[in-house]
């Protein structure tokens, strides 16, 4: 029922909602919804803020599913980036007050559970990892930080009491060295 | 460390459109920033590449987290979103479809039914057991409607805390509304257990303040509630299917 969403198998559904195929939409609903309501509440504590939105991200894949390049990214990266997006669109439209404190994972080489569909995305969790230890610790937790609480640079700056335009240039140069790292 | 980032900063040319891309993906600018990001990822190939490249760096991330069930009411409303009404995905279709049925404790409950309809014959109403399959699934409840059809059937896994909650196919007026599931206490109110598809075989969790309840001698009862605002505190329509639970 509640198994974990495989990639393989959200593509092949995902290919079926885009020829318009309900029942396929449907079990592709029950297969990730679980996931994408995870990414949405990260972003946005308030749940039935997130549960809008989720409703909000289901709609969107219905329309875009034709759209889906599977040579750009697999069905289930694509779904998970839907969500988080519309999250954060959702969280910088309104009033960001009241949010909890999220914490912060510190390493994703090893998350639980790890099934084996999963093995791939543990790799690459592996590989960000590896790259994210190679940049100076304070840059490491701001970049942390920006991701895994959708800050804003101004956010951020106001937070750690730096000025915005250093805060900007380390997030940037962080970025630069992410990429020089993951890219083979 | 000041190092100067002009070479970066400036968002007309490419290395300051990757720069933007990854900051979009990042989650650092502010509403107006990824509006005009977003404008220009629907009319840019070149710059949505970027982005998406920026999304396969970061998708571990993206991913990292907890799966968390959304609640029940989600579901029909994205099918009203949709424009679809609750019985419109084709009933018999979905029935007939052998790839509808997910997983085999489906199908067992499925023998399950079976057993029951043949056996029904000359045999009290009552909860049966599976013929075949996993040992793991229960008694059946039988919900049916005031003219003795069978609308829905219920096996309750109390160690779980689950319910498999099967409708039986048949042409059902919703006009908008859901299937939700009462639990009866004797003598008490009816308490929700969310929604339930007319569609398709469901697993329900029962909350645990509830699995107590979920006992012989209270009835299952299933009316035809607005998908808004799922689970509701009491029913407002009329109970289309009702059973008392016989065996657990």
């Amino acid at each position: 029922m509640d198994s974990t969403p495989t990639d393989n198998g959200t593509d092949v559904l995902l290919a079926r909602v885009a020829t318009r195929d309900r029942s396929a939409f449907e079990r592709l609903y029950r297969s990730t919804s679980s996931t994408l309501f995870a990414i949405c509440l990260r972003v946005l504590p308030n749940r039935s803020e997130a549960e809008d939105v989720l409703q909000e991200v289901y709609v969107l894949v219905w329309n875009k599913a034709p759209q889906f390049d599977a040579g750009r990214a697999s069905a289930l990266a694509w779904l998970a980036s839907i969500a988080r997006h519309r999250a954060i669109d959702r969280l910088r439209s309104g009033a960001a007050e009241g949010r909890a404190s999220v914490e912060l994972p510190e390493d994703l080489r090893d998350p639980t559970p790890s099934p084996a569909d999963r093995a791939e995305a543990t790799n690459v969790g592996a590989r960000l990892e590896h790259c994210m230890e190679r940049l100076d610790e304070r840059r490491r937790s701001l970049v942390r930080t920006a991701f895994f609480e959708a800050a804003t640079y101004e956010e951020l700056a106001r937070r750690i009491g730096a000025p915005l335009g250093s805060v900007k240039s380390w997030i940037r140069r962080s970025l630069l060295q992410l990429r020089a790292c993951l890219d083979p | 460390m000041n190092s100067p980032v002009g070479d970066f900063d400036d968002g007309g040319h490419s290395h300051g459109d990757d720069m933007r891309a990854g900051e979009y993906v990042l989650g650092v600018l502010d509403g107006f920033e990824r509006r005009r990001v977003q404008r220009r990822i629907d009319v840019e190939p070149a710059f949505a590449r970027l982005v998406a490249e920026w999304e396969r760096r970061l998708a571990a991330w993206t991913l990292h987290a907890a799966a968390v069930e959304p609640p029940a009411h989600v579901w029909p409303g994205v099918r009203a979103r949709l424009g679809w009404s609750a019985d419109a995905l084709g009933r018999v279709r979905a029935w007939n479809s052998v790839g509808f049925w997910r997983g085999a404790a489906v199908v067992a409950l499925a023998a399950g039914i079976a057993a029951f309809i043949v056996g029904r014959i000359g045999t009290p109403p009552a909860g049966v057991a599976p013929t075949s399959g996993p040992a793991a699934l229960g008694p059946v409840t039988v919900l049916a409607a005031d003219d003795g059809s069978t609308g829905w059937l219920a096996s309750i896994d109390v160690a779980k805390g689950t319910m498999l909650v099967v409708p039986v196919p048949r042409p059902v007026a919703t006009d908008g509304r859901v299937p939700e599931l009462w639990l009866i206490p004797p003598g008490q109110a009816p308490r929700s257990l969310g929604f339930v598809s007319n569609e398709k075989p469901l697993v329900i969790s029962v909350p645990p303040t509830l699995l107590r309840q979920v006992a012989v001698g209270a009835t299952l009862a299933i009316s035809l509630e607005l998908p808004s605002a799922m689970p509701h505190a009491a029913p407002s329509g009329a109970i289309v299917a009702k059973g008392g639970i016989r065996t657990i």
